[in-house]
């Protein structure tokens, strides 16, 4: 009886180790998030939408001048931001993002819009992940590491904007 | 004068005493097979040797009135002899298997040598055999076979004591040979630097040690206790070459050679009247399963052991290490995890580590006897960029001294007491120029209330400084009892702390260049590190063929150091007194030995509960289970065995430091489970004396990280030949 176990017991251990295949990085996730903007209401000129972004910040409140902002975007590259979305901006329509950030939790995220030719300041916030009319407080995510959170969601009205965290000059 | 004159006179007394020699075999009493590495003493001396592979052994001017013969071996119950009358006289002795490690003879536990089922605490033993079947390179691998201890790649965790920090500072304390062996400037282990050919038995103590041992014990203890000469002219010899599997995906292919790795092993050993002779040379080259992961390695290793008199022997030892090797920290990402991060590429590291030791130990009398250890430790090694730049270097040497006097007051009473003293000297571009020192006194009694019950206590004063950063004073005070209930059942609970003073690399580490995009400053305010462990744990045979132990641990951490980054925008990371920290767990064995030991089957766990005490949150780098099976099954010439190891994902890592790094996907990490197996043909038989071994490591060929952003070596498959002549 006690040899059976015994011999049970490590059969059972082996097996259990075949089970498992280990890292694999064919099934692995990428950190990020993704989501859609829908852009609703008029659309500006074309020439006033230089660039279109998603920048994800995980400290909150946000800096107070733009130029801090894009310090940290840039050259310490703590805020991580999306690829340029402006070619897909067309009235009343939603278009679809993906990112791919460092698991931890962001505070503030955000889509930012480059209106004029000054790349290190003519930026615009025009629209906040969880600001609603009814809710003013940016919302929170966190990332985990091997998961794409999914339905960060934005609504865009250019000429409705939300509060802008930062002064505009 | 008159105390050396008289010294003189007894040593002359002593050398002119009639003497008579001993030749055995010392075989099972099962089957009467050899048993090889026993250890052989004759009590209240120096005087000692092991088995052959023939269960030979022979001992030589052993005193008349020296008469009883200690034998024992791991898996052996203990044997004492008395000798007959006689000149010479000729043995065959008759071990009694024993399950379990209840009966080998240990030293580390009380610092001297004792039964281990007469000790108060948790000890695991590694036997030279447990080193062979495995084609163990480097002592780390064997201990990852140890229960209750994971790695962290080459950092060692003795019930998760240790965590993980990069190159500065060990929870564990390691000895050769009961010195200890801790680089001067980070008290870091190089585990790669022990020379695993020459080694008789490894002791591994869990749990805090610093009453015997000082600071670096917080955790536990590794005793590594090499080999004595042979008593005739005895030649070594082994050579393997082993194979990496290619890479389980095409993402991680960076070439469509296989890479190998070989060593070889010559080792000579003899007893020339009163001199012990054993030296060795060893090689290793590794082109290694990963982009820039290669290294190549010497060892040197030389012990002479004179007997002065059968009543005291002086003993020298030297080891030198030189490795030569790139320097893969992590991986460029997860979809090129064989690939290190490109800044990474063309640096390499040279080290040279270069140890001496001489001991000197006098039995006085029967019931008193002291030996005095002295030991110079140097380290020395740079990492150099690409053209051979120099971007760290640094120069160490610590030296250690030990006094120590063992009295059997009475029948009731072993008292063991010493001073130590140790000094370090640091030469470094990443640590400055610097110097510490210290110095210790200890006192233990072993209080043997009745055949069943004794009770140790014990209690050292430690003096820590290192200039220009800290003075520091210790008392670490232990306590432990046992109880046997019968033979083979014991019960046993302790009570120890333990304490580790901050290196000289967390203290001064000021680097610009780690290829890291964080820099390290000095650290100039820490507190050494203390711990309380309490261990109730016991023994019991379930059958005959099934014994069990459990222990159940409690242990508490104050003032753990660990990495800060105390700025995210300047990323600069230096070392602090953070973490206040409750480790609480069980590990339980079962050992079983079936078809009259032909077949063993070892099965382990261990449960870690590691939470810091302020959040609750899980420690970081700690494996919350641990499990193991290892078996082996012996027929004719051939013996075969199939090792297991299960280690539970770690849950808590640090990912401020992997995101400062950074380590790319470096929280990709995986349950560890790795199969290891063997199969070795014994052809000394048929008049060959050599064996051939077949050792397939990781033979799943499982992918894991058993540190961040570090794929483990993939599936191993390696052949040895091994020889011995005489």
């Amino acid at each position: 009886m006690v040899q059976k176990f015994s011999l049970l017991l490590i059969v059972s251990l082996l097996l259990s180790g075949c089970d498992e295949e280990g890292l694999n990085p064919n099934e692995f996730q990428e950190p990020g998030f993704s989501g859609t903007i829908t852009f609703v209401g008029s659309i500006p000129p074309r020439d006033s939408i230089d660039d279109l972004r998603v920048v994800a910040v995980p400290y909150y409140p946000v800096d107070t001048t733009v130029a801090d902002l894009i310090d940290k975007i840039l050259n310490k590259q703590i805020i991580p931001f999306s690829g340029s979305l402006s070619d897909q901006v067309e009235p009343n329509t939603t278009i679809r993002y993906e990112m791919f950030v460092k698991p931890q939790t962001y505070y503030y995220i955000a889509v930012a819009q480059l209106y004029g030719a000054n790349i290190f300041q003519d930026w615009r916030v025009v629209s906040i992940y969880g600001h609603t009319p009814t809710h003013n407080d940016p919302l929170p995510i966190t990332i985990i590491d091997g998961e794409l959170k999914e339905n960060i969601n934005f609504t865009v009205d250019f000429y409705n904007l939300p509060p802008q965290p930062f002064k505009v000059p | 004068m008159k105390l050396i004159v008289a010294h003189i006179v007894f040593l002359a007394f002593l050398v002119s005493q009639e003497r008579m020699s001993v030749h055995g075999k010392i075989v099972s009493s099962e089957d009467e097979s050899a048993i090889a590495g026993a250890s052989v003493l004759i009590v209240s001396t120096t005087l000692g040797t092991s088995s052959d592979a023939e269960g030979r052994f022979s001992l030589r001017k052993i005193p008349l009135e020296r008469r009883q013969l200690q034998i024992s071996a791991v898996g052996y119950k203990t044997q004492v002899v008395e000798l007959g009358v006689g000149d010479v006289q000729e043995l065959v002795i008759q071990l009694h298997p024993s399950l379990i490690q209840t009966q080998g003879v240990v030293v580390t536990a009380n610092k001297r040598a004792q039964s281990l089922e007469e000790i108060p605490v948790s000890m695991s033993v590694l036997d030279a055999k447990s080193f062979e079947v495995r084609n163990i390179v480097s002592l780390d691998d064997a201990l990852r076979y140890v229960p209750g201890v994971n790695f962290q790649q080459s950092q060692i965790n003795i019930r998760v004591s240790s965590g993980y920090s990069r190159g500065v500072g060990s929870r564990v304390a390691l000895l050769m040979d009961g010195v200890p062996l801790l680089a001067g400037d980070t008290k870091e282990i190089t585990f790669e630097s022990i020379p695993v050919f020459q080694i008789d038995r490894v002791e591994v103590l869990k749990g805090a040690g610093s009453t015997l041992y000082g600071s670096g014990a917080l955790g536990g203890v590794v005793n590594v206790l090499t080999k004595d000469a042979e008593e005739t002219p005895t030649i070594f010899w082994r050579v393997y070459s082993g194979m990496y599997s290619k890479p389980s995906f095409d993402q991680w292919k960076w070439t469509d050679a296989y890479r190998f790795t070989n060593g070889q092993f010559l080792g000579f050993s003899s007893r020339f009247e009163n001199l012990g002779v054993a030296f060795s040379l060893n090689r290793l080259s590794d082109d290694g399963y990963r982009d820039g992961d290669w290294l190549r390695r010497y060892n040197g290793f030389l012990k002479l052991k004179y007997d002065l008199s059968p009543y005291q022997s002086i003993t020298y030892s030297s080891n030198l290490f030189t490795q030569y090797r790139a320097d893969f920290l992590w991986w460029k990402n997860f979809q090129n995890a064989l690939r290190p991060a490109d800044r990474q590429r063309d640096i390499t590291v040279n080290s040279l580590r270069f140890n001496n030791s001489i001991v000197y130990k006098h039995f006085v009398t029967d019931e008193f006897y002291y030996d005095m250890k002295a030991v110079h430790f140097r380290g020395n090694w740079h990492r150099d960029g690409l053209n051979d730049t120099r971007l760290d270097a640094s120069i160490s040497d610590a030296f250690v001294t030990d006094v120590q006097g063992n009295w059997t007051l009475d029948e009731k009473n072993i008292l063991t007491f010493g001073i130590a003293g140790n000094y370090d000297r640091v030469r470094a571009n990443i640590f400055g120029s610097h110097e510490g020192r210290g110095g210790a006194i200890y006192v233990q009694d072993e209080y043997r209330l009745s055949d069943d019950l004794s009770a140790t206590a014990g209690i050292r004063h430690d003096y820590q400084e290192v200039f220009g950063s800290f003075t520091e004073q210790q008392t670490n005070p232990k306590f432990g009892m046992r109880y046997t209930i019968a033979e083979g059942s014991t019960v046993r609970l302790s009570v120890g702390r333990g304490f580790r003073s901050p290196s000289i690399g967390e203290l001064f580490t000021s680097t610009s260049n780690t290829g890291s995009a964080a820099i390290v400053v000095p650290s100039l305010n820490l507190n050494p590190e203390h711990s309380w462990t309490y261990e109730v744990s016991g023994t019991h045979p379930l059958t005959e063929h099934i014994q069990i132990d459990l222990a159940l641990f409690h242990s508490d951490f104050y003032d753990l150091i660990e990495p800060h980054v105390f700025s995210d925008s300047l990323a600069k990371i230096n070392f602090r007194n953070i973490t206040q920290a409750q480790v609480r767990g069980f590990e339980t064995s079962i050992r079983t030995a079936i078809f009259d030991h032909a077949l063993l089957i070892d099965g382990h766990y261990n449960y870690n509960w590691a939470v810091e005490r302020n959040t609750n949150a899980f420690l970081r780098f700690r494996p919350r289970h641990i499990a193991s099976v290892n078996s082996s099954f012996e027929y004719l010439f051939i013996s075969t065995g199939v090792d297991y190891r299960f280690i539970s994902r770690i849950e808590q890592i640090d990912g401020q430091l992997i995101d400062l790094a950074p380590i790319v996907n470096g929280r990709q990490r995986v349950d560890i489970h790795v199969v290891d197996a063997r199969v070795i043909a014994n052809l000394v038989e048929w008049g060959i004396p050599m064996r051939v071994a077949l050792n397939v490591n990781n033979a799943l060929g499982y992918n894991y990280t058993e540190l961040i952003g570090n794929v483990a070596p993939p599936r191993q498959i390696t052949v040895s030949l091994e020889g011995i002549v005489r």
